[in-house]
């Protein structure tokens, strides 16, 4: 591997008050990955999202995004840095006062470097790209969590970025629908050369998605690897997480946690 | 904070007008003509009242002549601005506030943020610009306002016909007052502005943080608007009286 990585965290540390939420973190996404992150809930996995947008910087170690250290730009490289990179939040984050035409065309405006005609072609092209064509003008109260996440989705690509990072993209839809978002996930990232970094719970779209895998557990990665490795992994926390008993090493922590 | 003037600093520099005109519009509209109905009838009420209860007193002295004078000058230079800004925090501030509160919870904000995009120009710089401009205007329909419902009292109670009311208006109005409250109502209005978007992107917690900020903002912007009120009549009266 002596490919540069697109991101590399490095020992990161992140503390919220005294509390360790993210405890020497390392990590290495490369070019063209689809990177599956798993993790318990609330164990810092949008932390981890955070981080990489530079949104939150790490207690201690870095952050490189290419060969740039992230919490050392300055606000108007960052701000063009960020650019780069496509963002679908947890709860879809849309604008809500915003028709989906103006949250999509949003980010494409303030840049300011394309024309009315142009901006209105991409947006039909990104949202044809869902399969959410003809909701231009509804409000995105209007959408089901579902329509919403593949709006964020489009939102995402309207800067053509090169990575996008995904918060549990199919969490709390249905198994079609979630499936539906995979499949867009692996078919848009392949089609764009996009690198990807996905956050999820679950067990069958991470393994359908992933080309590699990344198990964070108690504020470190530990397990890494393709998705063979992880099946037969002999971690018994990743066994227990991907077979989803409830008799382990994890359940035993939450118990004695609750004492 | 940092943050914001380094962003606007940054826009500047690269040409682009600070604020979205289009976001502008969008709030002026609700700044300004929404709020002409409220600001107009409390100043017409309080006009009215003030009119009778001096006029009453100064008519012991055989001297209610004297109530255009004294409530033109107490409204222009005094009670408009601050009526108008006190009922902006309430009405237009707590909005602000609730609006980017609500927008910061729910990650709206860091959404926009994770785009390369800072807030100011497209969140907090429309709706400064919109408040500072609209109170002066509102401050002087408030001043109207004012006039009128004093103008109509002093001609059922005190007999002095409205031609005479106004001419006495207009024999009193100097221009430094109307210029002091007309700076005076903008600058209001910045403060309002910068205390209700400050609130409402510092929200933390969820819809009872957005609500616990509303009120804060509300509190600290009338007080902040009536401390600095003080604070300029001090100044100005110590300094050509
Ligand atoms: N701004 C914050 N201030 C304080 N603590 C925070 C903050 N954000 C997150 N945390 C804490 O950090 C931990 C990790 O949060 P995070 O949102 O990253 O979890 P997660 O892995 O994404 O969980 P989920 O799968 O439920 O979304 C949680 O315990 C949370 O309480
Ligand atoms: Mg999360």
């Amino acid at each position: 591997m002596s490919e540069t990585p697109l991101i590399q965290l490095e020992n990161v540390v992140l503390k919220f008050g005294e509390k360790a939420v993210l405890d020497g973190i390392n990590l290495r996404i490369f070019h063209k990955d689809r990177l599956v992150i798993l993790g318990q809930s609330g164990g810092g996995k949008s932390t981890m999202l955070r981080l990489i947008l530079g949104i939150l910087k790490p207690t201690s170690g870095k952050v490189r995004y290419k060969h740039l250290q992230m919490h050392k730009l300055s606000r108007s490289k960052l701000n063009l840095l960020r650019t780069r990179i496509g963002m679908v939040y947890q709860n879809s984050a849309l604008i809500s006062s915003m028709t989906v035409r103006e949250n999509l065309a949003l980010p494409v405006e303030e840049l300011g470097r394309k024309n009315r005609t142009e901006i209105e072609h991409l947006i039909s092209k990104n949202l044809e790209a869902v399969g959410m064509e003809g909701t231009e003008d509804k409000m995105p109260s209007e959408l089901s969590g579902g329509m919403k996440k593949r709006v964020s989705l489009a939102r995402a690509l309207m800067l053509q970025p090169e990575l996008i990072l995904f918060d549990e993209p199919s969490a709390g839809l249905d198994p079609v629908i979630s499936s539906v978002i995979d499949e867009l996930i692996i078919g848009l990232t392949e089609r764009t050369h996009a690198t990807s970094v996905i956050v999820t719970h679950e067990m069958d779209s991470a393994f359908r998605i992933a080309t590699r895998l990344a198990m964070l557990y108690q504020g470190r990665i530990i397990e890494e690897g393709s998705p063979e490795n992880f099946r037969n992994s002999s971690n018994s926390i990743v066994r227990q997480f991907v077979t989803g008993t409830t008799e382990g090493p994890m359940t035993e922590t939450l118990v004695h946690a609750d004492l | 904070m940092f943050n914001t003037a380094e962003e606007l600093g940054d826009n500047l520099r690269r040409g682009r007008m600070p604020f979205r005109l289009s976001m502008l519009f969008a709030q002026a509209d609700r700044t300004g003509v929404d709020s002409v109905p409220l600001v107009s009838m409390v100043s017409f009420f309080l006009g009215l009242t003030m009119a009778l209860l001096t006029g009453y007193q100064l008519e012991k002295f055989g001297t209610e002549r004297l109530v255009p004078t004294l409530i033109s000058i107490a409204f222009t230079r005094e009670l408009g601005p601050l009526l108008t800004g006190i009922v902006l925090a309430a009405r237009i501030g707590a909005a602000y506030t609730a609006e980017l509160g609500t927008m910061q919870v729910s990650e709206e904000i860091e959404a926009i943020e994770s785009m390369g995009i800072g807030p100011l120009r497209f969140l907090v710089a429309p709706r400064l610009v919109a408040i500072s401009f609209l109170m002066p205007c509102l401050s002087v329909i408030s001043c109207i306002s004012a006039l009128i419902g004093s103008a109509l009292i002093s001609w059922i109670s005190f007999s002095l016909v409205p031609a005479a009311y106004f001419d006495a208006v207009l024999a009193s109005l100097i221009v430094k007052d109307i210029v002091i409250g007309l700076f005076k109502a903008m600058f209001f209005g910045l403060l309002i502005g910068l205390i209700a978007c400050y609130q409402g992107l510092t929200v933390t917690g969820g819809a009872d943080g957005v609500g616990r900020a509303t009120t804060d903002s509300v509190v600290i912007s009338i007080t902040t608007v009536i401390g600095f009120d003080t604070l300029f009549n001090l100044i100005v009266t110590n300094m050509s009286p």
